[in-house]
């Protein structure tokens, strides 16, 4: 399925609204939410998941993505919802906007949390701080992005040769 | 790969939960913006793969209806953009045109084919104000993914050029019974130097050319002298260009009237390197349109040299009345006059006019409608002393054409007649060259016919190419 791009809206993307109901993966990602959410803490933590779902239906994934995570680290403790496990249910979410790309696409993000995960996992237990932590984290992606840029440079033939005889 | 303001704003926001994670020591907040950024990551290598796929599929063309065109004429051009296969990337081409070119008013030069899409197309024109061969530049296309969080420029050279001529005709030929002749440029034969005499010499001042300097003056009295000259005659060239209707055939650039504007151009070049007196009257289907009364001064010469350059074809309407029965041989009284100067005249030419004489009531009647022949009368009436008539039409009316060569026979003046003979112009002429050398052979008889009269020279003028093929099927023929 094809969506109209809202180059105008920063963080809104599609599916939202009615398009959600149409959707398999967005209401597979919603409704996955709310169980992992039951399943790993209490009964409430299935109603705090009602947060991101309701902001799936108003502003897409994206956004359904930020405010679970702020509900996670804000009440999280309180509905004895983990915050590693719930991250990675509310990582389904983003993945409805990937998944229209392709089973190659979708494998990719997957392999991407994983490694996300693992260094995160990894740093934690080296008894690093949140700081260092999200140091590596955020170096390795920005990193990551520059290598993949430097690759489609060089792909698509839109580097300029030194000493400009291409 | 650039970044849209989308991917900046995603970008802020994991800074945000990842800042505000570390800031409440909330490792949610960190994961959450690694997650985030994660996304990001993914997102820029769907981007990738659809930037690749795109430049591998996609074909840009530029196509203009021509690939050669004369100075200020529109060019319609077509530009399409077409993918193999439809992408979910929206895709949109920006065509620029050569260096200098103009285009034309409400141009559409952009192309867009939106995700699912794979054909687009847009048709603009454009003209070109300067001659020369141009390349189209390449076309600027931008990609944009399909959750617009990045683009990509990729440009597509469609390797087209255009060549734009200058407004002026090709392969002029001038000449007499197909062999080419130099007939502008100088002054009419018998007509001897230009029609100035010395009158003084005096010493250089500031703006004195140098041409003007007399050196044997200067060497002999030791500074620099100039020499002053009167005009000697008072004969006057008069320039006259037939640009009725019927001057409007041929290719664009390459009409009767563009052939004529040519050589008109060459005769007051001429006239401006000699000094000699030139005047220019641009005669339509209704009479007189231009009237540049003779001159000497520069500033003269140039309006006649840009009143040469904006003639057009008329198209009837827009033009001052020629006057009407006031001119000498309006009256029948006068052509009778005509008539009994020319009974004497034993020549082929004496004779095929003196026939129209005879009826000389009638013949004033046909005569005085056609508005070359006014046109030709009024110069004559306005221009004092000698006049040089350099005529040019075409052959499409050969009887008045006599009546012209008589009338300015009769009034003693010279006439050097520039016909362009309507087979060379025709588009379908070429198509049966043993019809196009009989209609040439009519003309040519025609034409000399004409340059039997007195101070009378008679050319054809047109495309060379066009007259060679015509005779040179003809020494097929004979062969």
């Amino acid at each position: 399925m094809t969506y109209p791009i809202m180059s105008t809206s920063p963080l809104l993307l599609p599916p939202r609204g009615r398009d959600v109901l149409g959707s398999a993966p967005a209401l597979a990602a919603v409704l996955g939410t709310v169980l992992g959410f039951g399943v790993l803490g209490t009964p409430l933590a299935a109603a705090v998941s009602l947060l991101p779902a309701l902001a799936f239906v108003a502003g897409g994934p994206v956004l359904a993505f930020a405010v679970g995570t702020v509900a996670v680290a804000g009440v999280g403790e309180i509905v004895a919802l983990p915050s590693l496990p719930a991250i990675v249910v509310l990582t389904g979410m983003l993945g409805v906007d990937v998944v229209d790309d392709g089973r190659r696409a979708g494998m990719l993000f997957g392999a991407f949390v994983a490694a996300v995960v693992g260094t995160y996992v990894a740093v934690r237990a080296n008894e690093a701080g949140l700081l260092v932590t999200a140091a590596v984290l955020a170096g390795g992606l920005v990193v990551a992005s520059y290598l993949l840029h430097r690759y489609e440079l060089v792909t698509l033939g839109l580097v300029e040769s030194e000493g400009g005889d291409g | 790969m650039r970044p849209t303001p989308r991917f900046w704003h995603a970008v802020a926001l994991a800074g945000v939960l990842t800042g505000t994670g570390v800031l409440t020591e909330q490792p949610a907040g960190v994961l959450g913006g690694a997650v985030l950024g994660v996304w990001l990551l993914t997102s820029q290598y769907i981007a990738f793969s659809a930037f690749r796929a795109v430049d591998e599929r996609l074909n840009v063309t530029v196509d203009p209806i021509r690939e050669v065109v004369v100075i200020e004429e529109s060019v319609s051009i077509t530009a399409s953009m077409s993918l193999a296969a439809p992408t979910r990337s929206r895709i949109e081409a920006t065509i620029r045109t050569p260096t200098g070119a103009a285009l034309d008013e409400g141009a559409d030069t952009t192309i867009v084919l939106e995700p699912g899409e794979t054909d687009a197309a847009t048709t603009f024109t454009c003209s070109f104000p300067v001659a020369g061969e141009f390349d189209y530049p390449p076309v600027s296309v931008t990609i944009e993914s399909h959750d617009g969080t990045v683009t990509e420029t990729l440009t597509v050279d469609p390797d087209r050029q255009i060549r734009v001529d200058p407004r002026r005709p090709r392969n002029l030929h001038i000449g007499q019974g197909g062999e080419r002749v130099d007939a502008y440029g100088e002054h009419a034969a018998g007509s001897g130097p230009s029609g100035l005499v010395p009158e003084e010499i005096r010493q250089y001042v500031t703006g004195d050319t140098l041409d003007q300097i007399d050196w044997k003056a200067t060497a002999r009295l030791r500074s620099p002298h100039v020499r002053e000259f009167e005009t000697e005659t008072d004969r006057k060239t008069i320039i006259a260009v037939d640009h009725s209707e019927q001057m409007d055939l041929g290719p664009q650039g390459q009409t009767m009237l563009d052939y004529a504007r040519e050589v008109a151009l060459g005769h007051a070049r001429a006239a401006e390197s000699f000094n000699d007196p030139l005047g220019f009257y641009a005669i339509g289907d209704e009479g007189i349109t231009v009237r540049q009364r003779p001159t000497s001064a520069p500033r003269g010469y140039r309006r006649i040299r840009n009143a040469l350059h904006e003639v057009e074809p008329a198209t009837g309407g827009d033009h001052s009345p020629v006057d009407r029965g006031r001119g000498r041989l309006a009256r029948p009284a006068d052509a009778r006059s005509t008539a009994r100067r020319l009974a004497g005249d034993d020549s082929a030419f004496g004779e095929a006019v003196s026939q129209f004489l005879a009826d000389t009531d009638a013949y004033v009647q046909r005569i005085e409608s056609d508005p070359l022949f006014e046109g030709v009368r009024r110069i004559l009436t306005e221009t004092d002393g000698q006049v040089w008539l350099v005529l040019l039409t075409t052959d499409v009316r050969r009887d008045r054409i006599r009546d012209v060569a008589s009338l300015v026979a009769s009034e003693e003046g010279a006439l050097s007649l520039f016909l362009t003979p309507r087979v060379l112009f025709d588009a379908d002429s070429m198509d049966d060259l043993s019809a196009a050398y009989d209609r040439y052979a009519s003309f040519e008889s025609f034409r000399r016919s004409v340059d039997r009269a007195p101070n009378t020279e008679v050319y054809e003028l047109g495309p060379g190419d066009r007259l060679d093929a015509v005779l040179a099927a003809r020494q097929r023929a004979r062969q």
